[in-house]
């Protein structure tokens, strides 16, 4: 037998799927696999063709503000996603930040100074991050499916809302020292550029994510528990903490998120989860690349996925399409981007 | 030849190979009417392909298939059936939360699409158990309540159904226990006098020579002999399945053997090990030998806390210590290279690069966050000097060959503090050029003084490779072989319980 190595053709590169081997960089290859910027491209093209309000810059900043919410939340989902779980208890997570903030501010007297906002701020965070903790600890510890035991978290912690705001809208004084800070913070823009506050927040947190995701064993782990958790668990790793820490991060993340919907308003109720947190936070990863299956997906193309669902949105506002036909719109969009992914991997969705 | 008119199933000049690989070179292998005919031979012989190449999961390369004095084609499963030829798998086709009834004509309900007419179904069910002797059996319950040895008559019966005039049976008795064994027996021979042929392949001796009228023995893919049962005994027997001098490509290794390292007593465990005790030394290489499901990997994996362990004790460096996850045996410096590469050894969609230090990151990191040129410049020389030929490390390891895909495995677990290490069939599925290389790997560990434990069903490579064996056979140790006695008779008697 000769080798390949003798016959000069050094080295020799064994592949086992000819086509995955000698895959060509063509247009049409990086359109599919950057499928997610493309259609953010397009998508802004059209808007701007559509209606000259949305290059306004108060358009883009209210968008980046309502989308502040969207992307804290997204950014937890993608994770639990990438473990290969799922977590349908953010809106209702979020709703229980938001009231629990409110709670401290108005009930327990946090509001009169700027320390007291400070801790309003972390019992908010706190519930929420000890709700994603139950998850986690469910998930990986007692090894429930995540899609039954958020489902029951959500439904359950709907129920705890409700019961602690008594079915009304709280109304936060806003006069006090404390609650005007935070709304400040939350509403407010910078003097100079008249960019919102949540908005460096957040910019903040994705480059964080983003960091962690490319540059901690952390993110590496995490990855990796979803590409094979037997594997992974079998190769010295203790898979349960990941599943565990990314469940209560989306719990911290959410959190925050709650907090920022209580500072935006001055109100806190638990009709917030009833708010579409879920769909869109799971619809934007999933656009944004991430498998279901977990192992596949990245901080930059979900910050795109979440933007592509906030333009879609944005744009039907702007032609002043009615709710119900927005909800269609937003469906086959989904649709559309997810049958793109599962065409360009031909194996998985 | 007059004997020819009697033969129920002829095959003539079977050949088949695999991309390089002959499988099958030119096998004669005839059955006659009312026969129970063994076919024998060690693991990559050739009996599986050959059952397949009849049952038509496989298409010969070339030779042809009689069946009663008829040339027939056989392209797929459904001709197989067609001409009358079933095979009863070691795993069952049964669907476990059907009844009895349902399941003897599961392909009925393929065919049929009109109501189904209960009573008579169940009757039919009963004739059919009846007429195998098995009345006993309710036809009613659930498949999934019944014995395994119960649920293999319901999958004969499922076979009779379908007119099958030859039968395979492909290890039936690797689970059994002795009673069951003899209801198999009991039902096999009232086949054999309604005149159905029965191909009965197993490793097991006393069994053939119970039960079988004729045995043929192939080995690497020939065929060695086919011999009347009577006229042969159990050394001979086991002789004609060696054959021939196994060829010699295992690299000379000359190591200092160190002190014991490791050390198992009594090893209980969930599933299928029993009693197992082995010991390793710093610089050794231990085979652990023995039939697939003898208990081997069911022990390494008790052992290293990844199925429970319900009796023995570990020793590490001679004291005793108890590991109770994974995480806690590579801290401990024991490494475990999985059976199954595809499923638990490697991360098929992950680059190269993050599989080999998966289970060291931790050493590339400071604080958590992981410095990724350093991790680069290892990566990069590791694999140069393990030879893993890949176009681009940061390619996935599904890019990879099977046997390069295997060197990543390798490659994960020497990237490890792990001076113990568990190597469950490294060779498995991995080609004979990367074999050779696996092969130099595990010498110069050895010759650095790790100690290796290698799980092999490869008697060639447990000969060619270790300093000493121990045999396992249903789930307990049963020998211990030092290297002047590692032959491949030491080895079969052992593993199969011969005398």
């Amino acid at each position: 037998m000769v080798t390949l190595a003798e016959t000069g053709k050094a080295p020799v590169f064994e592949v086992n799927n000819p086509v995955r081997g000698k895959q060509k960089r063509t247009l049409l290859s990086l359109i599919i696999k950057y499928n997610a910027l493309v259609i953010l491209a397009l998508l802004i093209v059209v808007a701007s063709a559509i209606s000259p309000i949305f290059h306004s810059g108060g358009n883009i900043y209210n968008l980046f503000r309502q989308q502040s919410t969207y992307m804290l939340i997204s950014l937890g989902m993608l994770m639990v996603i990438l473990t290969g779980e799922i977590d349908l208890s953010v809106s209702s997570m979020a709703a229980m930040g938001s009231i629990m903030t409110a709670v401290a501010l108005s009930v327990w007297g946090f509001e009169n100074s700027a320390w007291g906002m400070v801790g309003a701020i972390a019992i908010g965070i706190a519930t929420c991050t000890i709700i994603g903790a139950l998850n986690g600890f469910l998930v990986a510890q007692l090894k429930m499916p995540s899609f039954i035991v958020t489902l029951a978290t959500m439904i359950g912690f709907q129920g705890v809302a409700y019961m602690i705001t008594k079915g009304s809208t709280m109304m936060l004084g806003f006069s006090a020292p404390g609650t005007s800070m935070l709304m400040s913070f939350a509403t407010g823009t910078d003097p100079w550029l008249g960019v919102p506050y949540p908005v460096y927040l957040v910019a903040v947190v994705v480059v964080l994510f983003y960091f962690i995701m490319s540059y901690t064993a952390f993110g590496r782990l995490v990855i990796a528990t979803g590409s094979n958790e037997t594997a992974v668990r079998l190769a010295g790793i203790n898979t349960k903490k990941y599943k565990f820490l990314v469940f209560a991060l989306t719990g911290l993340l959410t959190g925050v998120a709650g907090v920022i919907i209580t500072g935006r308003t001055g109100t806190a109720t638990a009709l917030t989860a009833s708010v579409d947190y879920n769909m869109s936070a799971i619809a934007g990863v999933v656009i944004g690349g991430c498998s279901l299956l977990g192992g596949e997906g990245s901080v930059g193309f979900t910050v795109i996925g979440v933007f592509i669902i906030a333009i879609i949105g944005n744009i039907m506002n702007l032609v002043n399409l009615p709710v119900y036909t927005q909800m269609v719109v937003k469906a086959a969009i989904i649709i559309l981007a997810v049958l793109l992914k599962s065409v360009s991997s031909k194996k998985r969705v | 030849m007059t004997d020819e008119l009697c033969y129920q199933l002829e095959m003539k000049g079977i050949s088949k190979s695999f991309v390089g690989v002959k499988a099958l070179q030119n096998v004669d292998f005839s059955v006659k009417a009312g026969e129970i005919h063994a076919l024998i031979g060690e693991n990559g012989a050739g009996k599986s392909t050959l059952m397949r190449v009849l049952s038509g999961a496989y298409t010969a390369d070339s030779g042809e298939i009689k069946v009663n004095g008829q040339k027939v084609d056989i392209a797929n499963p459904h001709d197989g059936i067609e001409n009358g030829i079933s095979v009863v798998y070691q795993e069952f086709a049964l669907v476990q939360d059907l009844s009895v009834a349902e399941n003897i004509f599961l392909d009925e309900f393929r065919e049929k699409h009109t109501f189904v007419h209960w009573s008579d179904l169940r009757r039919r069910a009963k004739a059919f158990l009846d007429e195998v002797g098995f009345g006993n059996i309710d036809v009613n319950t659930k498949v999934k309540t019944l014995s395994v040895a119960y649920q293999q008559v319901v999958e004969i019966c499922k076979a009779l159904t379908r007119d099958a005039k030859i039968l395979v049976l492909d290890e039936p008795t690797a689970v059994l226990t002795m009673k069951e064994v003899e209801q198999l027996f009991k039902l096999i021979k009232s086949l054999k006098s309604k005149g159905v042929s029965i191909v009965y392949v197993s490793h097991r001796l006393e069994e053939i020579f119970a039960i079988s009228d004729r045995i043929t023995i192939l080995k690497d893919g020939m065929l060695v002999k086919t011999v009347e049962t009577g006229a042969i005994d159990s050394h001979q027997l086991v002789a004609l399945m060696i054959g021939r001098e196994p060829e010699n490509y295992f690299p000379v290794r000359t190591s200092a053997i160190g002190p014991i390292a490791f050390r198992v007593e009594n090893i209980h465990a969930e599933f299928g090990a029993e009693d197992i005790s082995f010991a390793v030394r710093e610089g050794e290489v231990l085979g652990l030998s023995g039939l697939v499901g003898a208990g081997r990997t069911e022990a390494a994996r008790a052992v290293l806390g990844i199925d429970k362990l319900l009796g023995g004790k570990i020793f590490l460096n001679g004291k005793e210590i108890k590991i109770k996850s994974p995480r806690e045996s590579f801290k401990r410096g024991i490494g475990f290279l999985p059976e199954n590469r595809k499923t638990e050894g490697v991360l098929l969609r992950m680059p190269i690069r993050h599989n080999i230090t998966l289970s060291s990151l931790k050493s590339f990191c400071t604080f958590g966050c992981l410095n990724k040129k350093r991790e680069s410049a290892f990566v990069d020389e590791f694999s140069q000097k393990i030879s893993i030929k890949a176009a681009s490390l940061d390619n996935n390891v599904e890019s990879l060959s099977g046997g390069n895909q295997q060197k990543v495995a390798i490659a994960r677990l020497l990237a490890t503090d792990c001076k113990i290490l568990i190597l469950d069939e490294p060779t498995r599925g991995v080609d004979v050029g990367a074999k050779v290389e696996i092969y130099k790997i595990i010498n110069s560990l050895a010759a650095q003084g790790f100690a290796v434990i290698m799980i092999s069903s490869e008697m060639a490579e447990i000969i060619g490779i270790c300093d000493r064996a121990v045999i396992i056979r249903k789930g307990k140790t049963v020998a211990e072989l030092p290297k002047e006695e590692l032959t491949e008779i030491n080895l079969i008697r052992h593993s199969m319980g011969v005398a």
